[in-house]
């Protein structure tokens, strides 16, 4: 900004040079460590908030590709190590569905008979061991129709 | 830089703009730089403008806080020097008006800070130490720094006619000073004369 003559006078001013002529102090030797110390707390500042920024985009550049399912309560069970036990309620139309190919249908009848005896079994809590009796003899009726790959129940 | 030592002003102003230009890169080294150039024209101003060493270093720090603030958007080529004074002087005016909300009466308040420290010139810092501190900013800003009555009244949020009276009652004390101080000084009743007619 230009200096412009003050108003008060247009005369070389006594009080005028002596204010000029003021020295400019020493200045204290804490002065710059204090001000490199708020400049390095300021780019602290500066690269945590870039961070933070940068995990926050980076979420929700990755979350949609996660394609969590989360409306499935049935899939834990279906996902349990006993597979003869923990399968889900069948359907006995899905079930027939896995064994389209098979082409006798008594063995189709017997299997929605089976079917429908496992959903009885596990909507009244019946015992492991009655559960299991019924998932063996599915698969012998299915192994003796020589369909042994689809023995292990589908999951639903 | 590899400039020669022979070049003058615009080799200084190119030096700024690259220091001014590694500054805003983060580049320590280059910021103290800036700081070292223009610190202790700062610290004095503020330090005029206080009364207060503590309060004056405490603007220091904050002007090139600001300064680090707003790098990117000072061009390179321009002089840093009046723009630190400028955010040095509303930083002091800013203080000042925390400390002493009551600004209608600036002549209340007549003792002077004590605080000025030992290395002011004795004679004429004193002067400027025995006005009160809002008389004390307006006759610097004025008178030293070039401030206009209209850039006073605004800062200030008061009329021109009031920065004038300020002015005015400042110089004609601070001279009244001088010359009780100084047994050559020569009354300046024309220069008084010349400020009543400002306030008319």
């Amino acid at each position: 900004m230009p200096m412009t003559p003050p108003l008060t006078t247009m005369n070389p001013d006594p009080l005028r040079q002596h204010l000029q002529a003021l020295p400019e102090p020493e200045l204290s030797e804490t002065l710059w460590p204090r001000l490199d110390g708020a400049r390095q707390r300021r780019l602290d500042r500066q690269r945590r908030g870039a961070g933070a920024l940068a995990i926050v985009l980076v979420a929700l550049a990755v979350v949609p590709l996660l394609q969590i399912d989360l409306a499935a309560p049935n899939s834990a069970a279906a996902n349990s190590t006993a597979a003869v036990v923990a399968v889900p309620r069948p359907e006995p139309t899905d079930i027939v569905a896995a064994g389209s190919d098979i082409a006798d249908a008594d063995i189709a009848a017997r299997l929605r008979a089976l079917d429908r005896d496992l959903q009885a079994a596990y909507r009244e809590g019946s015992s492991d061991a009655e559960i299991a009796q019924l998932w063996q003899a599915r698969r012998a009726l299915l192994a003796g129709n020589g369909h042994a790959s689809v023995a292990n129940p589908i999951r639903i | 830089m590899d400039r020669p030592a022979a070049e003058t002003a615009p080799a200084d102003n190119q030096s700024e703009a690259d220091l001014v230009r590694k500054a805003r890169w983060g580049d320590r080294d280059a910021f103290e730089q800036l700081y070292r150039l223009h610190a202790r024209a700062i610290h004095a101003l503020a330090l005029r403008l206080t009364g207060n060493r503590a309060a004056a270093e405490d603007i220091t720090q904050d002007a090139f806080m600001k300064l680090l603030q707003f790098l990117g958007g000072i061009r390179n080529d321009t002089p840093l020097r009046p723009w630190l004074k400028r955010v040095t002087a509303n930083l002091a005016i800013d203080r000042m008006r925390r400390e002493r909300p009551q600004l209608t009466e600036p002549w209340d308040e007549q003792r002077p800070d004590t605080d000025a420290g030992p290395a002011l010139h004795a004679e004429t810092s004193d002067l400027l130490r025995r006005l009160p501190p809002l008389v004390r900013t307006v006759v610097w800003l004025h008178e030293m720094e070039g401030w206009s009555h209209p850039e006073l009244a605004r800062r200030f949020g008061r009329s021109q006619s009031w920065s004038k009276s300020i002015l005015a009652r400042g110089l004609t004390r601070l001279r009244a000073d001088l010359q009780g101080h100084d047994p050559e000084g020569e009354p300046q009743h024309a220069d008084d004369a010349a400020a009543d007619d400002d306030e008319s």
